[in-house]
């Protein structure tokens, strides 16, 4: 049976013109890695403050752990380690010192997880704190909120400002922590880190979640979209004939998108053996088309 | 309540700032304290003083001159009319019968100079001086010294006093109370009574034992005995010379007064407004407002109103207000704007905490920066040696109520601090308000009565009724009044409004992390 750690339900902070959230509910079920996507302004970091109980909602819940996000905001913070998306650190001389203060803050007193996190991220943490550059001070925020080895893990868009390389380690974390029974939320405005880690994400556009995609969905899914273009337009004319679910025609380039259920694809391999092919590649299916499937059914419907 | 790990964070934060500002204004005051105790502190004030005082004495010494002179030339009238009667007498023709002339005439002396003393008596009593008292005895004397009486043959009562001060001594011509007309008399005995009473005047007054006591008197003014020498009364020439010019104008206007005398004045009517114009001092013959300035220069505790007015209101003050700013603001709004507040809030720390907390830094390091103060201005004073009303007290008391100005104006800062998310909102409300009460204070000093009246500007007054810093009433502590409680009082309610205000505010409030 899933448990739902944090619990959203019709969440709205109105900032007036449009901005803010507005009837919000999601969930995050424990162990889960659940990501938040929109794009900027589209109240990602709002539901996150709520979440953090900065702010203090219109209408509407946040439970963590059952307890009230605003009204017992310090009660909730023991299960929860924060990343901002803005990171500023407190006016300390270096790195240490703040993560020597945070313990403190925190409690903690074994700085053992903390000493193998720093590692893991290849973190120096005694630099100056104003130097820092922008990777080096979101490791150390990531440090800050994991040291005490908190249940639940929210991120404000970790990744921006880090290198490629950088993000796919620090995505690696992420993968580890969940391994080690941490549950996440993650926002970002990228669709792929969270296609490759995400369990669930949920897509908040203009302060409302649209949809909550199931990755599952898109990693099993049981068909596949081949783009095949052919070097003469009547082999292109002929192939057009045959029985198959074509979702794309473009004539000018002798192209079909075929969409194909991925047990019949030996049989389509096959079938082209007759024809001139000049190349053929699987056209993948991303979260973002995903989405864009969606909202285009809500829209028709 | 207190979070320990925050508190140092703030002490981290913002202790250099607090170092450096505490030790800029303990040195400024030190060096203020040290100089202005040590050095002259205003020349032209002490020249103002010493003025006054050289005008007084001098106004002094001639009123002593003329009722010297009056009191010894009444006396010789006296004797006259005693020695003519007494020839005319029964008495005297008798011993003028048996024992020859020079017996009657010498009978005739001896008596008049008995009624004298009897007279000199009279005239104490009628002053109203008790007999044998200092003054009576006084009086006595000037008559009798002016008149400096036979008392053998060829020798004369105090011929040694007139020779001590260099001068002949005087004898009095008996005779021409017989002899001269009227008017020639009475010019002899003026002139007799205006030399021989300056005389005595001059050499009374440079005596070593009067000297003395003057001294002793002027003690409280600091006046030193080279300063008094320095007016001139010690030199025998110079008070002599005063006391003469003024019995000369004073003998040539009554004389043209009297002679053209009008209906509604009378003799006795002359002489006391001719006396009292001749004796008039500095400050009484110099229009009223002016008479008043120079006595407010004078009488003005600088000392005190220099570390208590101009340092602990003005610019003692500046350094540590800009430090309360700046700290109130990094302490809340600044933590909120740059988002570093984040890292706290995501700790099971509350936000009361965080208030309370950053309020108790605040608070504590203004009142550790004034107790810096208060050990530094007590040393200070100790160390100097200077004519002040500020004692050890005082200055503690002014120390603590400086401290209690900052606990109010911090509370406006913390208030700001605690509203806005934005430092610079923060900053322009919180910081702007208490800038402008420092410089509606300096403004309103120009028009405040430690301003000695000469350079004040009246209408700048107006200032120091909207600053928060005038409730610090300097002047009530250092004139030892009790104003000064309740105006603190009211800034302790004001500091303790604003902060729980503030502490309100942040609980309750939307955070931007």
């Amino acid at each position: 049976m899933t448990e739902n750690l944090i619990e959203i339900k019709g969440l709205t902070k109105d900032y007036g013109e449009n901005k803010g959230v507005f009837d919000v509910s999601f969930e995050l079920r424990r162990g889960e890695i659940l990501g938040f996507v929109g794009a900027n302004g589209a109240g990602k970091t709002t539901t996150i403050r709520n979440v953090m109980g900065f702010i203090k909602p219109d209408s509407g819940t946040v439970k963590i752990f059952g307890k009230d996000a605003w009204q017992d905001a310090e009660k909730t913070k023991p299960y929860i380690g924060y990343v901002p998306g803005e990171i500023a650190f407190p006016d300390l001389p270096t790195g240490t010192e703040f993560l020597k203060s945070q313990a403190e803050f925190l409690g903690v007193k074994d700085l053992s997880y903390a000493n193998y996190i720093t590692e893991k991220l290849q973190l120096d943490p005694s630099a100056n704190l104003k130097r820092m550059s922008k990777g080096m001070k979101q490791k150390t925020a990531v440090v800050a909120a994991l040291m005490s080895n908190p249940e639940i893990l929210i991120l404000d868009e970790p990744t921006t400002g880090l290198d490629p390389l950088m993000r796919v380690a620090f995505l690696d974390l992420l993968l580890e922590e969940k391994q080690r029974g941490k549950t996440i939320l993650i926002s970002s405005h990228l669709y792929e880190e969270l296609e490759k880690i995400a369990d669930r994400v949920a897509l908040i556009d203009s302060g409302k979640i649209l949809i909550v995609a199931d990755m599952r969905e898109i990693r099993e899914r049981k068909v596949a979209d081949f783009k095949i273009e052919f070097t003469k337009q009547k082999d292109y004319e002929a192939f057009k004939k045959l029985d198959y679910n074509f979702i794309r025609d473009q004539k000018e380039y002798n192209q079909l998108t075929v969409n194909i259920e991925k047990t019949k694809i030996q049989a389509l391999f096959l079938s082209l053996k007759n024809y001139d092919v000049k190349f053929i590649s699987e056209v993948k299916y991303t979260l973002e088309k995903r989405f864009a499937e969606i909202i285009k059914n809500q829209k028709e419907n | 309540m207190i979070s320990k790990p925050l508190l140092k964070q703030s002490c981290k934060a913002n202790g250099l700032m607090w170092a450096i500002i505490t030790f800029a204004v303990c040195f400024m005051l030190v060096c203020v304290m040290l100089i202005a105790g040590n050095g002259n502190l205003s020349k032209t004030k002490v020249a103002v003083e010493n003025a006054m005082i050289e005008a007084e004495l001098t106004a002094q010494t001639k009123n002593r001159a003329l009722n010297y002179y009056e009191l010894s030339s009444s006396g010789l009238y006296y004797f006259d009319q005693t020695f003519v009667a007494y020839i005319n007498s029964e008495e005297y023709r008798q011993i003028y019968a048996t024992d020859g002339a020079d017996a009657a005439n010498a009978a005739a002396y001896a008596d008049a100079v008995g009624k004298l003393q009897q007279y000199c008596a009279g005239v104490a009593a009628e002053l109203g001086y008790e007999a044998d008292s200092v003054e009576a005895q006084e009086v006595m004397g000037i008559i009798m010294y002016v008149f400096n009486p036979m008392v053998a043959e060829n020798t004369y009562r105090f011929d040694a006093f007139y020779v001590s001060v260099g001068e002949t001594a005087p004898r009095y011509n008996v005779s021409g109370a017989l002899t001269m007309t009227e008017d020639e008399r009475a010019e002899y005995v003026g002139d007799y009574a205006f030399v021989n009473s300056t005389i005595f005047l001059a050499g009374n007054m440079v005596s070593p034992d009067n000297v003395e006591k003057v001294l002793n008197e002027l003690k409280d003014y600091g006046i030193t005995a080279e300063e008094y020498a320095g007016f001139g009364f010690t030199d025998y020439e110079n008070v002599k010379n005063i006391a003469r010019t003024v019995v000369i104008n004073y003998r040539a206007n009554l004389a043209y007064r009297i002679e053209n005398i009008k209906p509604d004045e009378t003799e006795d009517g002359i002489r006391a407004e001719l006396k009292a114009s001749f004796t008039s001092s500095i400050l009484s013959t110099l229009p009223k407002e002016v008479g008043d300035a120079l006595e407010d220069i004078g009488s003005m505790d600088l000392y005190g109103i220099l570390v208590g007015s101009i340092f602990f209101k003005i610019a003692g003050l500046l350094l540590p207000i800009i430090y309360m700013i700046m700290a109130a603001n990094n302490l809340i709004a600044g933590q909120v704007d740059s988002g570093s507040m984040a890292y706290v809030l995501s700790t099971p720390t509350k936000r009361s905490t965080v208030s309370a907390t950053q309020a108790l830094y605040l608070i504590g390091s203004l009142f550790l920066m004034f107790l810096c103060t208060a050990v530094c201005s007590v040393v200070s004073i100790l160390i100097v040696d200077v004519k002040t009303e500020l004692s050890v007290g005082k200055l503690l008391l002014i120390n603590l109520n400086a401290f209690i100005v900052m606990f109010a104006m911090s509370g406006i800062s913390f208030l700001a601090s605690s509203v806005f998310n934005r430092s610079k909102n923060a900053m322009a409300i919180g910081g702007g308000l208490n800038i402008f009460f420092l410089v509606a204070t300096i403004l309103g000093l120009f028009g405040s009565p430690v301003i000695p009246s000469v350079i004040r500007m009246d209408s700048l007054k107006y200032f120091n009724y909207v600053s928060i810093i005038s409730l610090f009433d300097v002047m009530s502590i250092l004139e030892s009044t009790l104003t000064f409680l309740w105006k603190a009082a009211i800034l302790i309610a004001v500091g303790l409004i604003c902060y729980c205000v503030a502490f309100k505010r942040f609980k309750e409030k939307d955070l931007p992390l």
